[in-house]
């Protein structure tokens, strides 16, 4: 029919594994949503990194929101990729910045709307804010914060030693104050081991929700779509679990495939499982199939011993171009030397 | 040798409407001097005709209705010299501050030369022309005037107003027509010549010289030979300056940041404007707030300074206002600002030729305000490159400023080398390892407790032992159930059976057990 367009064949980029290439009929495509998933250890993360190889050896930018602060630069590189052409940026950062990211509605959940935020308009940062603050702002939420001292939760504190300090501050408080009694002071009595490794759990369980990161890294990605020329812009969520990821709205994928159409940016999602749903143009299932290790390991009674690398199976779970479901390839990575 | 003079007319007046422009078409008025002495400094001639005068006390003056009274500021005529300069260094390298003749003086004139202009800019007249048009593109009512010799094309301009053109050797007669006022020369010489009934210089000119240098002496001669129009002084040319400076002083101290962009845009807008004249951009720029002292007991001012410097030299004020506003946004003055300045550290424009088959890459501007948007998010020290470090200490890294890197065609990939990538876990999460005849059994992490199923290692490592940095390490790659397993899709249930690669170590010199990472 005259006036409509062909279609037009994507733009693709080849990953660098070439058994995976292959199967995908020559690369990611560009201009597009491509997500990776897979359980821990399964090599979406080096699969990922070979992709920015390629894309920073034809000198093109590319960018890693790092939404767990989990990369190491040192496999970066070891994987080829030409660092100076890689912005990284770690989100996470909650000092200062905690009441500084604007919400932009990114979840589902209901915002939660401060007094102080309804009173000054984000547009409205005031010098004045920065002069005096009333002894009644000082002590607003300090009911909430008591209860948790007492438990020896504390504030979020990435240090193991932090959590220690916390529990026995704890306990210097029941002994100075008698009045409080020891049944409301919910406190171990087991080792301070013990302790760490409950008080780690609920900062990993309860304690530390990922939305804060969450919200700097979709804010983030919107940022850099929006000013574009980027090669490869990877959204790191794998650390987060797939319950979590899941919460993002899927309005923020649909923004971002709009923003990606006509573009050759590949924004590639590192996850547990897929969360943009239909908004992927690619979605591919890692899975470590098997590990080598040196002969002398394999007994656990020898003596010093080699991790080599580990095979990793890449499955096409959703595609619209030119591979099928289902279209298997599988790959050997290769550890860094030491 | 031709010359053309710059004079600006109520230069006080016009450096406050320079900043001001909203202020151009008004009677405005600018006082100066200390209470119970303030008096009116200068006037416009709006102001002139509703009948203020120079030298009127505060009280009278401000019976006067309609009219804009503003401060003096040094610094705002000093910014204005500079901006005068510049309408001068984009025709002539060579530019001289004409002469001050009295103490009280302004730099209100600037005399450059033409020498060899004409075959670059046109004739006398067009570059006259050109003159007017750039003074009046900064924000200057200016007159012009181009003469044969230096202190000829120095009186036209500040006797007549507009574009003057003096042929060769009709100097005489064109000055010859004004008033010994114009030439400003000293009172008392002024009013013997008026005593004399002299009050033109073609009548000051027409005494005989003998007679002239008997009475009033070698000074006397001097300014019988300007009334003439006959050069007398040479002209030393000025350095071209390294950088460029605006600034401002407020009467009520602002206290909110958009009023402060606001008066930041001005400047930059006259910056920017200052540097296109030369062809020029900025590399970095420096703004110094002057903030309001409570404690009226200390005399030195109380500053707020923020410097950006630029990768790539910018010369769109837009842009330069939305880095400034994200960096102030970060970093706000804790007090009321009552003065601004902007120094800007000029550098060449970027030339870059472009091509159909460049690769991707972000603008280099608009990358930028994205970078200062992102530090605005996520933190000052975490965007940027990552730049591993000359050291065998592990995690050794530091982020620089991204910069996009010139092009380098490199031959082809690296196709067919995947590597197994190492997570870091920022803190290493504290664990205990259970050991069984030196080799590792048993790792208890995150309340988890895991039977390793396959180890690597150890290899030791260490450094930096000379320093307190030093560190000491024995590294393990295991293979145990995943310490945080992934929920099943269909229960929601923890995979109980997966299992995942980390690399574990022991810190020999706190002699405990972490877990570094995850391969992935």
């Amino acid at each position: 029919m005259e006036g409509f367009r062909g279609q037009v064949a994507a733009e693709l980029q080849p990953c660098g594994v070439v058994e995976l290439d292959a199967v995908l009929g020559g690369g990611f495509p560009r201009g597009s949503l491509v997500e990776l998933c897979g359980a821990a250890s399964s090599g979406r993360t080096g699969l990922a990194f070979s992709l920015l190889a390629q894309a920073t050896a034809q000198q093109e930018a590319c960018a890693f929101v790092d939404v767990s602060d989990s990369l190491d630069p040192a496999s970066l590189a070891a994987a080829g990729v030409d660092l100076p052409r890689v912005l990284w940026v770690r989100c996470g950062e909650t000092q200062g910045k905690s009441d500084g990211a604007e919400s932009s509605g990114f979840f589902a959940a209901p915002e939660k709307r401060t007094r102080e935020k309804a009173a000054y308009p984000a547009s409205e940062k005031t010098l004045r804010g920065q002069f005096w603050t009333h002894p009644r702002e000082q002590l607003r939420g300090i009911e909430k914060e008591i209860p948790s001292l007492l438990r020896g939760r504390a504030k979020v504190a990435e240090s193991a030693g932090i959590h220690v300090v916390n529990v026995r501050a704890g306990r210097d408080l029941a002994k100075k104050s008698p009045e409080l009694s020891p049944s409301k002071i919910e406190m171990s009595r087991n080792s301070a081991r013990e302790n760490y490794e409950k008080a780690s759990v609920r900062y990993q369980t309860a304690g530390a929700k990922p939305w804060k990161r969450l919200e700097q890294a979709l804010k983030t990605t919107d940022l850099l779509l929006h000013s574009g020329g980027w090669g490869v812009v990877v959204v790191d969520l794998a650390d987060i679990s797939w319950v979590d990821a899941r919460r993002i709205n899927l309005n923020v994928w649909f923004r971002f495939r709009r923003e990606l159409e006509n573009t050759k940016t590949i924004l590639l999602l590192l996850g547990e499982e897929s969360c943009a749903k239909s908004c992927a143009s690619l979605v591919l299932r890692c899975e470590r199939k098997a590990e080598h290790w040196s002969r002398a390991a394999q007994d656990c009674n020898s003596g010093v011993s080699i991790l080599q690398g580990f095979a990793v199976q890449g499955e096409v779970m959703r595609s619209r171009k030119q591979s099928q479901p289902a279209d298997c390839a599988r790959w050997q990575t290769q550890v860094m030397a030491r | 040798m031709p010359f053309a003079c710059l004079f600006v007319p109520d230069f006080s007046v016009q450096a406050v409407a320079r900043v001001e422009p909203e202020l151009r078409d008004k009677p405005v008025g600018v006082f100066a001097g200390a209470a119970p002495s303030t008096k009116v400094f200068a006037v416009n001639s709006a102001a002139r005709s509703l009948g203020i005068e120079v030298g009127m006390t505060k009280v009278q003056a401000e019976g006067f209705a309609g009219i804009e009274w503003r401060w003096r500021s040094p610094a705002e005529e000093k910014t204005a010299h500079a901006a005068l300069l510049d309408c001068a260094w984009t025709i002539s390298p060579r530019v001289q501050n004409a002469e001050k003749e009295n103490a009280g003086d302004l730099d209100d004139t600037v005399v450059l030369d033409l020498a060899g202009c004409d075959k670059l800019f046109g004739s006398t007249e067009k570059i006259a022309q050109d003159l007017a048009r750039v003074t009046a593109n900064v924000g200057f009512e200016a007159n012009v005037a181009v003469a044969d010799n230096y202190s000829a094309a120095v009186t036209a301009a500040q006797g007549f107003s507009g574009v003057t053109v003096i042929a060769p050797g009709q100097e005489s007669a064109h000055i010859g027509v004004l008033a010994l006022e114009s030439l400003r020369v000293p009172q008392e010489l002024l009013e013997t010549l008026r005593r004399w009934g002299i009050h033109t210089c073609a009548q000051f000119g027409a005494l005989p010289e003998i007679a002239v240098i008997e009475r009033f002496g070698q000074e006397g001669r001097r300014w019988q030979q300007i009334a003439q129009g006959r050069d007398t002084s040479p002209l030393i040319a000025l350095d071209f300056p390294e950088q460029f400076e605006e600034c401002m002083e407020m009467e009520t101290p602002v206290e909110l940041l958009e009023p402060l962009l606001f008066l930041l845009n001005r400047l930059l807008d006259q910056l920017c404007a200052r540097l296109r004249m030369h062809v020029l951009a900025i590399s970095e720029v420096r703004v110094t707030l002057t903030l309001e002292r409570n404690d009226s007991r200390r005399k030195e001012p109380l500053q707020h300074i923020r410097t950006i410097r630029l990768p790539v030299p910018a010369k769109e004020g837009k842009f330069l206002l939305k880095l400034l506003q994200l960096d102030l946004e970060a970093h706000p003055p804790t007090l009321p600002v009552t003065g601004i300045g902007i120094v800007a550290i000029p550098a060449k424009t970027r030339s870059r030729q472009l091509g159909l088959f460049l690769p991707l890459s972000p603008d280099p501007e608009r990358l930028e305000v994205m970078l200062a948007r992102i530090r605005s998010t996520v933190g000052e020290s975490r965007v940027g490159s990552p730049e591993l470090l000359d050291t065998h200490r592990p995690n050794a890294f530091e982020q620089k400023h991204f910069v996009q890197p010139e092009i380098v065609w490199k031959d082809g990939g690296n196709e067919g080398t995947a590597r197994a990538a190492l997570r870091i876990y920022r803190p290493p999460l504290a664990a205990n390892v259970e050991l069984r005849d030196g080799k590792p059994v048993r790792l208890t992490c995150e309340g988890a407790s895991r039977a390793i199923l396959a180890f690597a290692g150890p290899w030791k490592t260490k450094g930096d032992w000379w320093s307190e940095t030093a560190w000491a390490r024995d590294e393990w790659d295991v293979e145990v159930r995943a310490l945080r397993p992934k929920r099943e899709m269909e229960t929601g249930q923890l995979q109980e059976k997966e299992i995942a690669l980390y690399r574990i170590y022991k810190d020999q010199l706190a002699k405990r057990w972490f877990v570094e990472g995850i391969y992935d």
